[in-house]
């Protein structure tokens, strides 16, 4: 059913209902298969672990209450969800993520001056990421914005001041728009711009950096219908394109993206089918941002990525393929994108179940929710995830983090996340502590009973004799929780 | 010698290194020796060093009698008298005493206008490329030692076989073999803490093992692989931290502080505790000198280029008649500007250096082409020429450890078309869907 609604979909008249058909036939490809899907808790856990970062105490169960279908269809709708608690706490705690480019930037003082307010502001930015990360109860937009966040990587120590206003008006604004928008928004802010030096290429000298990835990591995928003559001649039609302080309304200097018309080359330019030229100066670079937004690489690449992040890291290929043609049908459009994927029969699929590894920051997150831990001061975090290798916005090559299992099980890691868990049982983090909903939740269980419920509130589902066996060997119940949250169990996703 | 290994060395070494304008080396270059030597009874120990940044090779291994070099670098120059003579050519860094007296020795030899045929000048690709021995081909995701490691890898593999001192692997040792990462931080009481909950189940292979894989449901192949991660860090890491805790009787020995000195000390250690550690590598960051390069007079480079040679002297010292079955390669992305900038540093080049360190060389040469610095010789008249690709001198490397071919095929995957068996499942699905779409 699966592959024969791919290939129909092909025919135009079906592409119109494109989205209504492909939702239904998604979601009930399965049951026609009679294949065996998540259900009931599993399911809650499925996507509070999957599209959220881990269930907070109570949670699965409210989760099990609505259906899991309609809590993604709340989650697809962030600006629908009501999270004035974690806005109040970003406002109070990260006043400079609401400054506009032009008051950040004019924070960038000559020599070292600006060395406190620079690390103010990054300081802001990794807390902003972290606290909403753990608090929001907009967890998928959380979840989809770390995607982008590693997909157009940018790294802190290169643009300081920049990147707090690229996560608000960029990958915040765009994450549920179509891709071509999101991709133009981060082609024309200055933090990818100066991230990528595109702001100081110009014809006669050209720098290919930026126009190289944005074809390799952003659009197509690495050496996927393009050669090294489409790098140079993109790197060519976005001369020009550059950032600085301009003339704004009145008699105010506003620091933007803009053109400059003087260092454009304007000869014609052809990237790999589309020919410009040259005449359309600023617009081409546009034509050729929108141009590779759409390739059908680009989809299958954007795609892939999607799937092995939400689904699993080796995604099979009719998912793939399913998905791809959902994002040339609907033009790139992401929400339609998400919602393909988590309602295709794979994602549901008990294959898939906790088949991840949690990445660092998955994993941090998902403590600190899990244990309802407050959170005084954020620096201990932080360096533990600095420790474990995922610093937030400290990436430095345009790469971004992994997603993959791969690139973080290595012997050794498990210490960091062991040490973790047991300092925050111990009350050894300094500004971090389990919360007393937490304890109550634990502690009003009858004496025997608290193995049990450790074990259904941070393994649930878990089929981990030892763990269990060991948990119910003591009596203390913070080894409890320290043997459950460092366990194999806790670490997959 | 089997043919295909001739063909190999022949096709990959005898171009690149045979027809050497100085210091004719011939194909089988610095590492032939060990053939020759009595088997030693320690397993052979590859430490590779990683300057990262782009070490100035003309501060290093400088070519004190070229006619273009006061010219070129007006300010950075150092006189014939200032230099630790090697030839006619080259003398060292005057603090580079050890190195010096290991050169002496035929314990320490330079190998000049190394690097990659890959022309970029962007650190990120440059070490990437390097790392992974596969210039230019970003398909290739795992470390060239650890393909190695792979390639050769035993049911007896000793648990310390390859570790790294540092808390994050260099890119060099990611990949299908797991290599401890010794983590920064003390983790006595986590391992205490979980070995209960990690050890019991070792031995207890999932059915069916690598062969027929059982069905994944619910991740329970995942929660078997983080297991025996799990047991690995706690078994590799106790007998680490064991060796590492020994006081043995290097005290009289002179390490310097630095995190380099530390890390050479501590595998001194293992390499004496006679664990079977083969392959290891670390990191000194800060080469990328734009400004101020200071060369001599206790300036930045002359300082950190101090800390490498006495490290590593300390650690020869240390280790005696065990150096016999080490090898040192020292390295760098690439190479910097023949010409000194305006800031009396250097910028981003092409050409570098290595440098090989241990007693299985056949040495006391300055090996490598060397035309000069004029103008006419210099890759796009600005940078040192590339004349021996750096996957000759890993395979060289690789050959002192192994006869095998198909582990010294490993540390260059791309002198020829890569076997799909060296790169891992995500390459493979990625060039797989590329091939379809093509």
């Amino acid at each position: 059913m699966w592959i024969a609604y791919l290939l129909k979909r092909r025919i135009p008249i079906l592409a119109v209902f494109g989205f209504v058909l492909g939702a239904y036939l998604l979601s009930s490809a399965a049951a026609q298969q009679g294949a065996r899907k998540l259900e009931g808790a599993e399911a809650s856990r499925h996507v509070l672990t999957r599209l959220a970062f881990g269930p907070r105490p109570r949670e699965v169960v409210d989760v099990l209450r609505m259906g899991w279908r309609q809590w993604v269809e709340q989650q697809l709708h962030p600006e629908e969800i009501k999270d004035a608690a974690t806005e109040k706490l970003i406002a109070e705690k990260c006043p400079t993520l609401s400054m506009s480019l032009s008051e950040l930037q004019g924070l960038d003082k000559p020599g070292n001056q600006d060395r406190d307010e620079r690390t103010r502001v990054k300081n802001e930015l990794r807390d902003a990421v972290l606290l909403r990360a753990v608090h929001s109860e907009r967890q998928f937009q959380e979840v989809i914005v770390d995607f982008w966040r590693n997909h157009f990587n940018v790294d802190v120590n290169k643009v300081p001041f920049l990147a707090t206003n690229y996560e608000e008006t960029v990958l915040r604004k765009h994450a549920f728009s179509k891709f071509e928008d999101l991709l133009l928004a981060t082609a024309q802010h200055p933090a990818m711009l100066v991230y990528l030096d595109n702001y100081v290429s110009r014809g006669g000298g050209l720098n290919e950096n930026y126009a190289r990835e944005l074809m390799e990591l952003h659009t197509v995928g690495v050496d996927n219908g393009y050669v090294q003559e489409d790098v140079i001649n993109l790197a060519r039609v976005l001369t020009g394109w550059t950032c600085g302080w301009q003339d704004g309304r009145g008699n105010d200097r506003e620091y933007k993206f803009f053109f400059n018309a003087s260092v454009h080359d304007s000869d014609p330019a052809k990237v790999i089918a589309l020919e410009l030229d040259g005449t359309g100066s600023m617009a081409d670079g546009e034509k050729a941002v929108r141009y590779l937004a759409n390739h059908p690489n680009t989809a299958r690449f954007i795609c892939t990525k999607l799937c092995r992040y939400l689904v699993t890291d080796n995604p099979p290929p009719e998912l793939i393929d399913g998905v791809s043609g959902i994002y040339e049908d609907s033009g790139g459009d992401l929400r339609e994108v998400y919602r393909a994927i988590i309602l295709s029969p794979h994602f549901m699929d008990p294959k898939y179940f906790r088949v991840k590894f949690r990445t660092p920051l998955e994993y941090t997150v998902s403590v600190l929710r899990t244990t309802a831990a407050q959170i005084e001061s954020t620096d201990s975090v932080h360096r533990e995830l600095k420790l474990m290798g995922e610093p937030i916005y400290e990436h430095v090559e345009p790469t971004g983090y992994s997603d993959l299992r791969e690139a973080w099980l290595d012997p050794g890691v498990m210490v960091y996340r062991w040490n973790f868990a047991i300092q925050l049982v111990t009350d050894k983090m300094k500004g971090v502590k389990v919360g007393p909903e937490f304890a109550e939740l634990v502690q009003k269980q009858k004496q025997g009973a608290q193995p049990k419920k450790v074990m259904e509130m941070f393994l649930p589902g878990v089929i981990d004799p030892t763990t269990e066996k060991l948990v119910a060997s003591t009596t203390d119940i913070r080894a409890m929780v320290a043997l459950a949250l460092g366990s194999p169990g806790y670490q997959q996703q | 010698m089997d043919s295909t290994r001739r063909e190999f060395i022949k096709q990959a070494g005898a171009t690149a290194l045979g027809a050497t304008a100085i210091g004719t080396a011939g194909p089988e270059l610095a590492f032939a020796a060990q053939k020759a030597a009595a088997k030693p009874k320690q397993a052979p120990t590859l430490i590779a060093v990683y300057l990262r940044g782009g070490a100035d090779m003309l501060g290093i291994v400088v070519p004190y009698s070229d006619k273009d070099y006061p010219k070129v670098h007006p300010t950075l120059a150092m006189s014939e008298s200032e230099v630790l003579h090697l030839d006619n050519n080259f003398g060292f860094n005057p603090n580079m005493k050890e190195l010096h007296a290991l050169y002496e020795k035929g314990m320490c030899v330079p190998i000049v206008c190394t690097g990659s045929p890959h022309p970029t000048r962007s650190h990120f690709d440059a070490q990437d490329f390097m790392e992974r021995g596969a210039p230019g081909l970003r398909a290739v995701d795992n470390g060239w030692l650890n393909r190695y490691l792979y390639e050769t890898k035993t049911s007896k593999d000793a648990n310390l076989r390859a570790i790294s001192l540092q808390s994050l692997l260099p890119r060099s040792l990611r990949g299908d073999y797991p290599v401890l990462a010794k983590p920064d931080q003390n983790a006595e009481q986590a391992l205490e803490f979980y070995s209960q909950l990690y050890m019991p189940q070792m031995g207890a292979k999932p059915a069916g093992g690598s062969g027929a894989s059982p069905p994944n449901l619910r991740g329970q192949q995942t929660k078997q692989a983080i297991k025996e991660f799990g047991a690995r860090t706690i078994e590799q890491l106790r007998e680490l931290d064991a060796i590492l805790d020994q006081k043995t009787g290097s005290s009289g020995l002179r390490y310097p502080t630095s995190g380099f000195g530390r890390q050479l000390r501590d595998i001194a250690k293992v390499i004496k505790a006679n664990r079977g550690l083969e392959v290891t590598a670390l990191d000194i960051g800060g080469w990328d000198h734009h400004i101020n390069e200071g060369p001599t007079n206790n300036g930045t480079l002359a300082r950190m280029v101090g800390d490498v040679s006495a490290s590593i002297g300390a650690f020869t010292d240390d280790l005696g008649p065990l150096m016999s079955s080490v090898l040192i390669l020292v390295m760098t992305e690439f190479g910097r500007t023949v010409r000194e900038n305006g800031n009396r540093g250097t910028d981003h080049g092409h050409g570098g250096f290595m440098l090989a360190i241990g007693g299985g060389l056949t040495g006391k040469k300055v090996y490598g082409k060397w035309e000069g610095l004029a103008d006419d010789k210099l890759n796009e008249h600005r940078d040192l020429p590339v004349h021996t690709d750096f996957r000759v001198v890993f395979a060289e490397g690789s050959k002192a450890r192994s006869a095998s071919t198909a582990s010294r095929r490993a540390c260059s995957p791309n002198t020829r078309p890569i076997p799909r068996r060296w790169v891992t499942r995500r390459t493979r699905d990625a060039m797989r869907a590329h091939e379809a779409l093509a």
